[in-house]
């Protein structure tokens, strides 16, 4: 873990770019009193534009909690969730389907795309969603559909592709909307290690070309080579 | 919209199964208002369609014209009070023969030129020495033309048929209407006396609230007291109140199990960023879009039915009735999708992180 303190004063040249995600002494426990139950220990991680983290760990180690922590999905007992320079943690619920909207990707493991709509249509659903303009978002997904090679499956629906085209489908769904980063559950769950390293390779190739921040939570040590960092997970505990 | 559509169009047999449930209801509610409304008017169109306000009768007698009996001497005080607006009206039941049929009709008594008289569609008017009748137009299926006698059944008393007028029919009979003094005639029993006496306005109603010993119905409190009326409606009318409470339960379970079905849908779309009020919105366009639907089908079915049921069949449905059910029919579809917004609304984004870990 790199551990990010606060600067007194930044240094200009050496500095890096600052961090899309950063995650500050982030903790979750459940109940309280006796019976509390630390789910993820207070955990402090950055992430940079055009750097895919993995987080790795067995299953029940909190890769979840963690993960939904990142993607403003769940409020953390403790610390704070700062993306794209916006502090989640202080915003109000009712705000941050609006804000995962504009600002998160996500591609998770399985029931990832809707299956009554074609494979265009489930990147144009999320301009559609953001009350986006229609035409932008056709073109985006054409050029999106067009870069990540999957042209000739745009009237498909989902269940006439494959677990890896799904998995490509659903990467090219979160960057439509642009985000800053990007959050990856698994991806590579229910493919083949050929299939499972084509699709990570996709998400970093996206990641370093379009300078995205990105973190994947996975147990499948066969694409942690493919990653710019990878932080293990167990027990709740995160160590860099 | 967006979803909404999509989803109907992908699953399109479903969509047309649930459609064609909610079809065949809309069609046999339709189907029951207009035989509810066709009995109805088949029953009492005389009192359905009168231009009376109210009737008095006696006080006994709680709205039921062949129970009451006014004396000549109540007539006119209820005219001294209520003014022109009121007019006499006797009731018997007649058994007759126009010479080939034996036929049955109630003969009603009514004063020539008053607004309880018959509008004739054809023939003559009823005239204050006139001793013939003129009879509802039903009465035709039966035979009987214009210019024909009709002999009375026992006695033998003869009446001709001087006019038709329409939609007079009583205890689903038809209405022959005579002069008061034919009436009393034919009667002999009650002269000097009169069934009721039809207000022509509320406001004439009113003016008798002081004439003591009477009874005063409205005119739809004297249907409710026609003998039998009540009945009828109210089993016709209990059916399709349960039709369409099975068409709002049928709608809410089907939808409540699709929607509990797509829980992990609804979660990925919820963390993708998609709100409540969207996907709250996506499932009412989309009950509302096939309720209309099949509704309308239903409707354009049910004006197609009547054209084939037979002529003797009492229905009777107006496009205003037909809106109206259909109204009701969206409303109910709109109400029942509660239960699975209630579910939607609970649905937490979470479930889209480590679903199928």
């Amino acid at each position: 873990m790199t551990a990010i303190l606060e600067m007194p004063r930044p240094v200009p040249s050496t500095e890096p770019a600052a961090p899309i995600l950063s995650l500050q002494h982030v903790s979750k426990t459940y109940g309280d009193g006796e019976g509390t139950i630390t789910a993820l220990h207070p955990a402090t991680l950055d992430v940079r534009p055009g750097e895919l983290v993995a987080v790795s760990g067995p299953s029940g180690s909190g890769k979840s909690t963690f993960l939904s922590i990142a993607g403003a999905l769940l409020r953390p007992t403790s610390g704070r969730v700062v993306i794209a320079g916006q502090d989640v943690t202080a915003q109000s619920e009712a705000t941050l389907p609006a804000f995962r909207l504009r600002h998160l990707g996500f591609v998770l493991q399985s029931s990832n795309l809707i299956p009554y709509l074609t494979v265009r249509e489930q990147l144009t659903l999320v301009p559609h969603l953001a009350g986006g303009n229609a035409r932008e978002a056709a073109q985006r997904a054409d050029e999106l559909l067009r870069t990540l090679g999957l042209e000739s499956r745009a009237r498909q629906y989902p269940g006439g592709l494959s677990g890896g085209q799904r998995q490509r489908v659903a990467i090219a769904r979160a960057l439509m909307n642009d985000p800053a980063l990007i959050l990856a559950d698994e991806p590579t769950a229910s493919l083949d290690s050929v299939r499972g390293r084509e699709v990570v390779q996709l998400l970093a190739q996206e990641v370093h070309g379009r300078g995205k921040a990105a973190v994947m939570v996975t147990h499948d040590e066969r694409v942690l080579d493919l990653c710019d960092r990878v932080v293990q997970i167990v027990d709740g505990r995160l160590k860099g | 919209m967006y979803l909404a559509l999509r989803e109907l169009r992908h699953h399109r047999f479903r969509s047309l199964l649930i459609g064609g449930i909610v079809a065949l209801i809309a069609f046999m509610v339709f189907m029951l208002t207009g035989l509810t409304r066709g009995l109805a008017h088949d029953n009492a169109a005389l009192l359905i369609e009168t231009r009376a306000a109210a009737f008095v009768t006696s006080k006994d007698a709680e709205g039921v014209f062949t129970r009451s009996f006014l004396t000549l001497d109540d007539v006119r005080r209820v005219q001294a009070a209520a003014g022109q607006d009121a007019t006499p009206l006797a009731q018997s039941f007649a058994s007759f023969s126009n010479g080939s049929r034996q036929l049955s009709a109630v003969l009603v008594g009514v004063e020539a030129g008053s607004f309880m008289a018959p509008e004739v569609a054809e023939g003559t008017a009823l005239r204050a020495s006139s001793v013939g009748a003129v009879v509802d137009e039903s009465l035709r299926e039966d035979g009987v033309a214009l210019g024909d006698t009709l002999t009375l059944k026992p006695g033998g008393d003869t009446v001709q048929v001087t006019g038709f007028t329409r939609g007079a029919r009583l205890n689903h009979q038809p209405v022959v209407f005579v002069t008061l003094d034919r009436w009393h005639a034919l009667n002999p029993r009650t002269q000097g006396t009169v069934n009721a006496v039809a207000l022509k306005t509320a406001a004439a109603a009113d003016r008798l609230a002081g004439v003591d010993g009477l009874g005063l119905l409205t005119r739809a409190q004297t249907l409710q007291a026609l003998p039998g009326y009540r009945e009828e409606q109210g089993s016709l009318t209990m059916i399709q109140v349960f039709l369409v409470v099975v068409a709002a339960f049928v709608m809410a379970v089907f939808f409540y199990v699709l929607t509990l079905q797509k829980t992990p849908q609804f979660g990925l779309l919820k963390a993708i960023g998609a709100s409540t009020r969207t996907l709250a919105g996506s499932l009412i366009a989309q009950m509302l879009l096939l309720t209309v639907l099949a509704v309308a089908a239903a409707a354009l079915v049910t004006l197609g039915a009547t054209a084939l049921l037979p002529a003797g069949l009492p229905f009777a449905l107006t496009p205003a009735t037909l809106l109206g059910a259909s109204a009701l029919l969206t409303l109910v579809a709109a109400l029942s999708s509660l239960l699975s917004l209630r579910s939607i609304a609970r649905v937490d984004p979470l479930i889209a992180i480590g679903a199928s870990a």
